[in-house]
């Protein structure tokens, strides 16, 4: 009798233990499979809009000093004495007071080359002479409206749908940040000589693209 | 008694075997029922994690009538890497009769971010399509292997076509 009961009882156990062994694995899995979808849990898909987007083919984006000229001091600006583009530039004088370099700080827009003069930088002895080159630069405002960060090299600009271009390669920042974050509005400055008469601006991330006419 | 006890304690090494035996042959098959589900589970979550997007202005695809070429963009919008080749794409449900692909910004694995950018031909575009017309057009690729499963990505937009 004794020994019967005793017999019942392992067999209970053992088939309770068994229960328990298969139930543990199963959660155990279930468990893991969960972890896994949180973790592949698909980022949220990006939002975006195109502020501005505006073409000059006619912007000054290099100026060569052709005579740095002398007697300048340093603190005034360059700027164009025909036209009405909007360029402007900071310089430097080495010792005689020549300018021996030259920061574009806005290119402007023109319809022929613009001559270059220094004001407020002294009394020259000569005057400095530039040639400039004009050419082509889409600049256009980028918000993010999403809640995630967008990372650049995930982030494409086309012009006309074609030309398909990293956005990193085409922007550059003050500073080292590639993320693209909520809330975040990016300007950016394309000198790009093949975009000349185009008409559209588009940007894709993932899944989703958006197009501005260009001003 | 000596007799009795002996037999009880034969019954209960015998049960003790018999259910240790059972126990691990319904433990180690429940075992392999869960890892074929797993495995199950895991390819339907590699299956979430693969896709493709037309990528580019889908008002300017360019279409060249001179070389009767349609140049289209697609990106990878998973998390792992999608193959080149083989690929189908149908405009307005025709297939070109070549193409040619690249992956952007540059290497022949297109990872998940990049392009492919695909150059579609047929001559006999050139009779049915024109500047402005809307096409419809639909993609269907495969990915690399994600935990031993490869995975189907397609996708399908409508496009107008712009001739430069």
């Amino acid at each position: 009798m004794g020994a019967s009961v005793g017999v019942g009882g392992l067999i209970i156990g053992v088939s309770m233990l068994v229960v328990f062994s298969m139930a543990y694995q199963s959660i155990a899995m279930q468990i893991d499979s969960g972890l896994d979808r949180i973790e592949h849990a698909e980022q949220p898909t990006a939002t975006f809009r195109i502020d501005d987007a505006t073409l000059w083919e006619g912007a000054v984006v290099a100026v060569t000093i052709s005579n740095g000229g002398a007697g300048y001091t340093a603190g005034g600006t360059v700027v164009a004495s025909s036209g009405t583009g909007g360029f402007s530039a900071t310089y430097t004088v080495n010792g005689t007071g020549a300018i021996s370099s030259v920061v574009i700080t806005s290119h402007g827009n023109y319809s022929a080359s613009p001559t270059l003069t220094v004001t407020g930088g002294g009394t020259p002895t000569t005057n400095a002479t530039f040639s400039v080159t004009l050419g082509n630069v889409i600049y256009a405002n980028f918000t993010n409206t999403g809640s995630g960060a967008v990372h650049h090299d995930q982030m494409w600009l086309f012009v006309d749908g074609q030309n398909a271009t990293g956005f990193s390669t085409a922007y550059s920042s003050s500073i080292s940040s590639e993320r693209w974050y909520s809330g975040e509005t990016l300007a950016l400055q394309w000198f790009n000589a093949s975009v000349s008469g185009t008409e559209r601006l588009a940007l894709t991330v993932g899944s989703t693209t958006v197009a501005h006419i260009l001003g | 008694m000596a007799d009795g006890g002996a037999s009880s304690m034969i019954m209960l090494i015998t049960a003790l075997l018999i259910s240790g035996g059972v126990s691990a042959v319904l433990i180690g098959q429940w075992s392999e029922v869960l890892s074929v589900a797993q495995l199950e589970d895991r390819a339907s979550l590699g299956e979430s994690q693969v896709g493709v997007a037309i990528a580019g202005d889908p008002a300017m695809v360019a279409y060249d009538t001179t070389l009767n070429t349609i140049t289209l963009y697609f990106v990878n919008t998973g998390e792992h890497a999608l193959e080149t080749s083989p690929y189908e794409i149908r405009i307005n449900g025709d297939a070109p009769t070549s193409s040619s692909a690249s992956v952007l910004p540059s290497g022949t694995s297109w990872e998940p971010g990049y392009l492919l950018e695909v150059t579609l031909t047929n001559a006999s575009w050139n009779t049915t399509l024109s500047d402005g017309d809307d096409v419809a057009v639909f993609f269907i690729g495969i990915s690399e292997s994600v935990n031993s499963h490869t995975h189907s990505v397609t996708t399908y937009a409508e496009v107008r076509l712009h001739v430069a």
